[in-house]
């Protein structure tokens, strides 16, 4: 049970993280009358149901992801019960076949490069707090006592600055391919 | 874009999922906290699918992570956030704190995330109550996850087939997901049957419901009419007598009923229900139709029909029973 729960962590993390960006960017430029929070609703609500979905014979996570986000927004408009007219219009031309072709891809070095621009835009406290607990592994307790502060504070820092790093990564930066090295070492080949 | 700079435009659920996964990441959550947990994940969708992704995406930061070394890359503030007396009492205590970061087994959780998991064995029969006073029968093999929150009622059928008797909530549909799609109704009874990853059959009993493909209109189904998807993606909607339909469901009181299906496709039913499959390898054969009512749980009672009237016997090999013309 633990094992299947992970591996669909995993391969979530692998499959569909990597296009959230690159989805949210496509709800932008065609659903116009889309707030920035209903694209929120629409993604956690996206993952809540590929969750529930098998996807033990998905190939293409990234098509994969843009049907079930294409299919909450529709749910979504049609449970507003005011029909946008604009709006489902362009639903109605929202192929999947049609988004455009992935973006670019980075690997795993270039995204931990990404990690980096992220962090220097953090303040300080966050930014340390951040290195503390994920890249040397400290407790918490023992982040609390360097800094000075509550272990309560540090717990606050490490979610906004985490909270922050993930919007930055997974919500606005560029589609990774990291479910293996050779993969992108083969498309930057045949670019 | 200024997002990477503030924390003031983080998405307010986002912020909760991740203060949940980085307790868990700690260790086990005490009982008090397992309810609270629970009860927010139940409580919207959404919070379901924040926790899902809050988890994945730090799953994925962790493994980048290590590509630190072990080691901060930019420099702590240099003035006073370390007092001297401090700094004494963690070399004192750093020894013995280092803690792991632990993903610990936690099935509660899991089952949340997954919704309630019913299903029937091979053969089987199951009547399902819900939370509402819904009641879905499942016939033999088939699995369904059910998640129930205050606006939502969702169940996600994975295999088989299940006739749904939806209890009347307006403020809540009902919506029965099978891969990107769903079927929706607010009261009424519905069958749906998915024995593969590319066939799909809806029949209404009663009242209406929604059909919802994904990248194809909506579509209407009222009683008696019959929705069906083929490999090719191609949807036929029929209309379906009475007589119809109860053959088709007589599988609720344990009989299956063929009237004139070819003999390929009658083995193809009959083996839903037994682990003892039936074959049939020679192409003329398998065309014949048949005529008859057979209890599901006995494929010996429908063999003996086949041996009177198409003149059939037997061979048995492993698990497999081979029909062939008689000599």
């Amino acid at each position: 049970m633990e094992d299947l729960t992970w591996r669909r962590h995993q391969w979530i993390a692998d499959h569909i993280l990597p296009w959230e960006a690159e989805v949210r960017r496509w709800l932008r430029r065609y659903t116009r009358t889309l707030h920035a929070d209903d694209i929120d609703d629409l993604i956690q609500e996206a993952y809540a149901r590929l969750w529930s979905s098998d996807f033990s014979h998905i190939r293409d996570g990234r098509k994969f992801f843009y049907t079930i986000v294409r299919n909450a927004l529709q749910d979504q408009l049609r449970r507003a019960r005011i029909v946008q007219i604009e709006c489902v219009a362009e639903i109605d031309t929202l192929d999947v076949d049609e988004a455009p072709g992935p973006e670019r891809w980075v690997g795993a070095r270039q995204q931990f490069e990404q990690l980096l621009q992220a962090l220097k835009k953090l303040t300080p406290q966050r930014r340390t707090v951040f290195q503390l607990r994920r890249f040397e592994e400290l407790p918490l307790r023992e982040i609390a006592q360097r800094l000075g502060v509550t272990e309560k504070t540090v717990e606050n820092l490490l979610r906004l600055a985490q909270g922050q790093v993930i919007k930055a990564l997974f919500a606005e930066g560029e589609a990774a391919d990291y479910t293996s090295e050779k993969n992108y070492e083969r498309r930057r080949k045949r670019d | 874009m200024s997002a990477a700079g503030s924390a003031t435009d983080l998405n307010a659920i986002d912020l909760e999922a991740l203060r949940w996964v980085l307790l868990m990441e700690r260790g086990s959550l005490p009982a008090d906290q397992q309810r609270q947990l629970s009860a927010w994940i139940t409580a919207d969708v959404r919070h379901r699918g924040a926790l899902i992704r809050a988890q994945a995406a730090s799953l994925r930061l962790n493994r980048l992570s290590a590509l630190a070394g072990g080691r901060s890359v930019f420099e702590a503030p240099a003035h006073g956030l370390v007092s001297r007396r401090r700094a004494l009492a963690i070399a004192a205590s750093a020894a013995g704190t280092l803690g792991l970061l632990t993903w610990e087994s936690r099935e509660w959780l899991e089952d949340l995330l997954a919704g309630t998991r019913y299903s029937s064995a091979t053969g089987e029969m199951r009547k399902v109550v819900l939370p509402d006073g819904s009641i879905m029968t499942l016939n033999t093999q088939s699995e369904v996850r059910a998640h129930y929150t205050r606006h939502t009622r969702e169940i996600h059928l994975t295999k088989g087939e299940v006739l749904f008797t939806v209890a009347h909530d307006p403020s809540r549909e009902f919506v029965v997901r099978i891969d990107s799609w769903s079927v929706a109704a607010v009261g009424t009874a519905f069958d749906v049957r998915r024995l593969n990853r590319t066939s799909l059959d809806i029949a209404v009993t009663e009242g209406v419901v929604e059909m919802r493909p994904p990248a194809q209109p909506h579509q209407r189904l009222i009683a008696l009419q019959e929705a069906s998807l083929d490999g090719a993606g191609q949807i036929a909607v029929r209309q379906i007598s009475d007589a119809e339909l109860q053959r088709r469901l007589a599988w609720r009181t344990g009989l299956i009923v063929f009237d004139g299906e070819t003999l390929r496709q009658a083995l193809s039913e009959m083996n839903r229900y037994s682990r003892r499959q039936l074959a049939v390898d020679d192409p003329d054969l398998a065309e014949r139709h048949i005529v008859g009512v057979f209890p599901t749980s006995d494929p010996e009672t429908f063999v003996q029909g086949m041996r009177s009237t198409l003149g059939v016997e037997l061979v048995e090999s492993g698990n497999t029973l081979l029909l062939r013309r008689s000599h």
